[in-house]
């Protein structure tokens, strides 16, 4: 197998053998998902559409954000400490090909994310809840929402001690969450937050999600211009990042 | 090609104000086995960071196979055993080894380099719980599975037991046979003497000596040995002191230590003067009495 080939499937299955992010990133949102539909199920929420649909987005977003954010920040950081991009610097592989598994292994964790709560969406409402090509483009929409949140996680690995990258994470990642509007939608919160909040990537991910179910497929282009913002954003900060710690290794 | 395979010319490495090495050069031949051997902090780690392209020198240059350390097709013919280094967590031992494998256009099948290093038994073993001496075994599975044209490695038996360590020392005593460099870091003057055909002695940054193990061992010698034994009053100090042949005596609890060139002549005049050597005990110089006879030497 190539390099890159096998430094991708290294990376699924160092994530598919780390139980503390199986627990954080699929069980939690699981076991939110059913005890949020169980309690506010039957209510139509301000988005338009039924609880059920609601929580689903929010709680796949929400794990997709933590693969994205909490397992990719507390990796690099820790790595980074731990010698270990030192020694593969000395190996032949191109730090492109380092990141790029990691991209892509994160990429296929987010689809395993989406997948699983979306079955748990047809167990629990039947499989009349979205038809094929909804379901489809709410993974798509998913996936690819999820980079701005890779993005910040380079962030918080590059300028971040290793020690408290992964609590560090862990804070960004519920507060976004929060204020996204992921666990109490925005309409119950006060207006000055609810005007913060309309503007956090986590709710402009979020709300991609709401509108596609809610069939709104025209009004998506602004929130993903912004996820786009936060991408560009946290990519070059994080790029500046990966440079100073290049230049403080080989000085 | 022909070329020597490590150039360092006038290289000097500093860290803030601290001078890691200073106005170091050496070059080596294609089929050497180096041991760059001194007492921790002497800054052989950090040559070796120079050499394998993970530091740049302050002064000076280096050069591996006539080109930049950190060069790509460097990285492709060249190997690295670091020695502050975490394994990989989530991964077994093979699968470790098979990322290494991966990762170079040419080299040995994983199982031959687990075969090498030990670790046949243990290959399913998670790397991440290995001990330290195995962990040891796993960075130099990993570093020799892309049967490199050379190998760095850093204090590579450091934790290692007895067996390991001597299946490591053939390995490499196999590589000479098969025309590789090594070059590796040690501060033991029998794993220098035993692996290596040339060795440079580094000692507070700077190399003191450039020498074959042998003629190592005889500069060691002139560096005199240590008579030890518990005196008695009626052995005075200050005759032990005037007996000929004692270079230097030092109290050590309530022990006496005696420096000289000659241990045997020494005690038979002490056993003519009737002193009572009580626990005595004759050792040999060791590698620190050399550092210091050789690095004053260097100083004068």
């Amino acid at each position: 197998m190539n390099a890159f080939g096998a430094q991708t499937v290294m990376e699924v299955r160092r994530i598919a053998r780390n139980t503390r992010f199986l627990i954080f990133t699929l069980l939690t949102p699981l076991v939110y998902y059913i005890f949020f539909v169980l309690a506010f199920g039957d209510r139509t929420s301000a988005q338009g559409i039924s609880g059920k649909a609601f929580f689903l987005v929010s709680m796949a977003a929400f794990g997709v954000i933590g693969t994205a954010l909490v397992s990719f920040a507390g990796r690099i950081a820790a790595e980074r400490q731990r010698g270990w991009f030192r020694l593969l610097r000395t190996t032949p592989l191109p730090t492109s090909a380092i990141f790029g598994a990691k991209l892509v292994a994160a990429v296929l964790a987010s689809i395993g994310v989406v997948v699983v709560l979306g079955l748990a969406g047809m167990v629990v409402n039947g499989s009349g809840l979205l038809t094929a090509d909804r379901w489809l483009a709410l993974l798509l929409v998913l996936v690819l929402g999820s980079l701005p949140f890779a993005a910040l996680a380079l962030v918080i690995g590059y300028f971040v001690e290793a020690e408290v990258a992964y609590s560090a994470s862990l804070g960004v990642y519920f507060l976004l969450a929060m204020i996204g509007g992921l666990f109490l939608p925005l309409e119950f919160m006060p207006d000055a937050i609810q005007k913060v909040a309309v503007v956090t990537p986590g709710y402009l991910y979020a709300k991609i999600g709401w509108d596609l179910i809610a069939g709104r497929t025209a009004e998506i282009w602004p929130q993903a211009a912004g996820l786009c913002a936060y991408f560009l954003a946290f990519a070059l900060i994080g790029a500046i990042g990966l440079r100073r710690d290049e230049g403080q290794t080989y000085r | 090609m022909g070329g020597p395979v490590i150039e360092l010319q006038a290289v000097s490495k500093t860290y803030g104000d601290t001078a890691a090495l200073t106005d170091v050069s050496w070059s080596v031949d294609p089929g050497q086995i180096v041991a760059l051997l001194g007492p921790n902090g002497a800054g052989k780690t950090t040559a070796i960071a120079l050499m394998a392209g993970i530091r740049r020198p302050s002064t000076g240059f280096v050069r591996i196979f006539g080109v930049d350390p950190r060069d790509r097709s460097v990285r492709a013919r060249r190997a690295v055993m670091l020695q502050d280094c975490e394994t990989i967590d989530f991964l077994s031992v093979r699968e470790a080894v098979a990322l290494f494998r991966s990762y170079y256009p040419r080299g040995m099948t994983v199982n031959d380099a687990l075969e090498h290093a030990g670790l046949a038994q243990l290959a399913e073993r998670r790397a991440d719980g290995l001990s330290h001496g195995n962990k040891q075994r796993l960075f130099f599975a990993q570093a020799i599975v892309s049967d490199p044209e050379l190998l760095f490695l850093d204090e590579p038996t450091v934790g290692m037991d007895v067996e390991s360590r001597r299946a490591l020392h053939d390995y490499v005593r196999g590589l000479r046979a098969a025309g590789r460099t090594v070059l590796l870091t040690t501060h033991d003057l029998a794993e220098a003497d035993e692996l290596a055909d040339r060795v440079l002695l580094v000692a507070r940054g700077r190399v003191v000596q450039d020498a074959s193990p042998a003629q190592l061992k005889r500069s060691a010698r002139s560096a005199g040995s240590w008579i030890r034994f518990r005196p008695t009053a009626s052995a005075p100090i200050n005759v032990i002191r005037g007996v000929p042949g004692v270079l230097e005596t030092r109290t050590e609890g309530d022990q006496l230590a005696l420096l000289v060139d000659n241990p045997g002549e020494v005690v038979a005049r002490l056993v003519g003067l009737q002193v009572p050597l009580t626990d005595l005990v004759v050792e040999g110089p060791s590698l620190e009495d050399a550092f210091v006879a050789m690095t004053h030497e260097d100083g004068a």
